[in-house]
């Protein structure tokens, strides 16, 4: 590990899904928990919704990290575009059944029809946006037969909505919409993250000032923010290679947090 | 990698282009409040025109004149006027050919005046009053636009010599060659008559005749001192018509044409100035050039009082 604070938080932020470093705050906390109850209800489908970088694919990952030792879950981070590839991961995942063979809808229906399990096995599929609606139609009807339980998550737009519409709305389910941060969920955000990479003279130097600069210019995205993070560390991490006399070890400085802006595309210069 | 330094152009750039629209507009706040205030300060005096305040260096070795005058003030403020000069002047034959080398003049300041000349208000102001030997000339051809054809009266005492100023735009010597046809000779103005300090007024209010109301009347010509001061500053014509009136009262009609004639010029709209005007002209023995004022000023406003005065005027009621 480097002895620049900077490359240590400048890793923090580093933009990838892991369980690991899901945060844990106040809003996000109590629709998790709500997403916890539905799978335990008898509902077909679930569906969680949310603008990009509300942090959808994140709580997902969490799910099946939290459900992983209790019941059968698969998660599908990827979508499988090719429907018999869709079924035959399926019947692989779900119910053991290996094959090279091609497994269609009604194959994979006498396929589940031969197993019961004592809780419904759940399948998590991120990016359900980019499923072909015949596929989804399928889904639907593998949902009906209470065989498999679903939980998707969407992308909320237009578009997005009118899949809803047409696939589900007469399903018995239930949605969860994820928001984009507020300032104040953004600094315990930002801070939460450094101190627990023990950067707790870094996640210091973030004031009310600061975040909210970084929250107009990110829209309270996360991705946005992990990404513009991890970018202003890294100018920061240069500075005090090169020119350490121009830090301000008090305070994050607007001018360091534009030129990430700007280096990460949220500025036009 | 990152290339930090780039990265700092690219951030002074970014930083120069979003607040250039903000300099601009203080930029163009700045320019425009003094914009704004010049034009305002336009508007709230449309009519005042310019004058020009000259301070007379008089040198009376240097000065070519015929006539033996000696000027009383050795420095005296004229106000130039587009429209009018009023000279404080000696006693000057009105036959004679007055020659002047023009006099040094120097810029005091310029402020907006109107005309005519309150030279003679200023040295009433410091209760000098003293006309002695002098007069007024008012100028025929230079009397206000805004009076009726007729009422352009050239009142002037016969003196022996005057002294003429110059405006800048005049030749560096000037002839003037007063029309004697155009002169009318009035007697010298005398000072503001001396009033009695009060005045009691019994009044009765029943046929036993014993007085219930005592009314005392002071008369001060501080008084009338004030008024002129304020009316200096504010140029009210209210406050004009009232000295007018005052000096009417007082018997000194001179001067009473004089503020007559300036209150016309603020306001020629006010009926007791226009009688007070012609009042006083038959009060100075000018009851033609009163009758014609009159007459075009009924032509113009249709007023019955101007009417009856002109009715009493011709049948030598008022005299």
């Amino acid at each position: 590990m480097s002895n620049n604070i900077f490359e240590q938080s400048k890793e923090v932020f580093l933009d990838v899904v892991d369980a690991k470093e899901y945060i844990q705050l106040d809003r996000v906390s109590i629709i998790y928990n709500a997403l916890k109850d539905a799978i335990k209800k008898p509902l077909k489908m679930i569906l969680l919704y949310g603008r990009p970088g509300t942090g959808k694919s994140m709580m997902l990952n969490k799910l099946y990290r939290d459900l992983f030792e209790h019941q059968k879950v698969i998660l599908y981070q990827t979508p499988i575009i090719d429907e018999n590839e869709f079924f035959r991961s399926l019947a692989r995942d779900v119910y053991d059944h290996h094959t090279d063979n091609e497994i269609n809808f009604t194959r994979f229906n006498e396929l589940s029809a031969t197993y019961d399990f004592d809780v419904v096995p759940l399948v998590l599929l991120d990016e359900a946006q980019l499923y072909a609606p015949s596929l989804m139609e399928k889904i639907r009807l593998i949902s009906d037969s209470r065989k498999i339980k679903f939980v998707f998550t969407l992308h909320k737009t237009e578009r997005e909505d009118l899949i809803a519409k047409e696939h589900f709305k007469t399903r018995i389910w239930e949605s969860q919409e994820l928001y984009n941060a507020t300032p104040a969920e953004l600094k315990l955000y930002i801070q939460k993250k450094l101190m627990r990479a023990n950067g707790f003279d870094v996640a210091n130097m973030f004031n009310e000032k600061n975040v909210k600069l970084i929250h107009t210019l990110t829209a309270g995205n996360y991705r946005e923010t992990n990404k513009l993070l991890f970018t202003l560390f890294g100018i920061y991490e240069w500075y005090d290679d090169n020119q350490p006399t121009k830090i301000n070890y008090t305070n994050i400085s607007h001018k360091t947090i534009e030129m990430a802006a700007i280096r990460t595309g949220l500025i036009h210069a | 990698m990152l290339n930090v330094l780039e990265l700092e152009r690219q951030w002074r750039r970014y930083k120069i282009r979003r607040s250039a629209p903000y300099f601009l507009l203080a930029l163009l706040f700045l320019l425009a409040v003094p914009v704004f205030l010049l034009w305002s300060n336009r508007s709230l005096e449309p009519i005042v025109t310019a004058k020009i305040f000259y301070t007379e260096k008089t040198e009376p070795e240097s000065n070519n004149i015929t006539n033996t005058a000696k000027l009383q003030e050795e420095k005296k403020e004229l106000v130039k006027s587009s429209s009018r000069l009023t000279l404080p002047v000696k006693t000057v034959d009105p036959q004679e050919t007055i020659t002047v080398e023009e006099p040094e003049l120097v810029l005091v300041t310029e402020i907006p005046t109107l005309s005519p000349s309150l030279g003679f208000v200023k040295r009433m102001k410091n209760n000098l009053l003293l006309h002695e030997n002098d007069a007024v000339i008012i100028n025929q051809s230079t009397s206000a636009e805004n009076m009726p054809k007729d009422a352009k009266p050239i009142l002037s005492i016969p003196v022996k010599k005057s002294k003429l100023l110059q405006t800048p735009q005049q030749e560096s010597v000037v002839e003037v060659k007063i029309p004697t046809k155009a002169k009318i000779q009035l007697k010298p103005v005398e000072t503001i008559q001396t009033l009695p300090e009060t005045e009691n007024i019994s009044m009765t209010s029943d046929s036993s005749g014993s007085s219930d109301f005592l009314i005392v009347r002071k008369y001060d010509n501080k008084d009338l001192r004030d008024v002129m001061h304020r009316f200096e500053k504010n140029r009210s014509p209210a406050l004009s018509l009232f000295i007018t009136k005052r000096f009417y009262a007082l018997g000194d009609y001179q001067q009473a044409y004089n503020y007559a004639l300036i209150t016309n010029e603020i306001d020629n709209d006010i009926e007791d100035s226009w009688i007070i005007f012609s009042k006083s002209l038959v009060k100075l023995d000018q009851k033609e050039l009163a009758v014609s004022t009159l007459k075009s000023y009924i032509t113009q406003s249709h007023s019955i009082k101007a009417s009856i005065l002109l009715d009493d005027i011709k049948k030598g009621k008022f005299k």
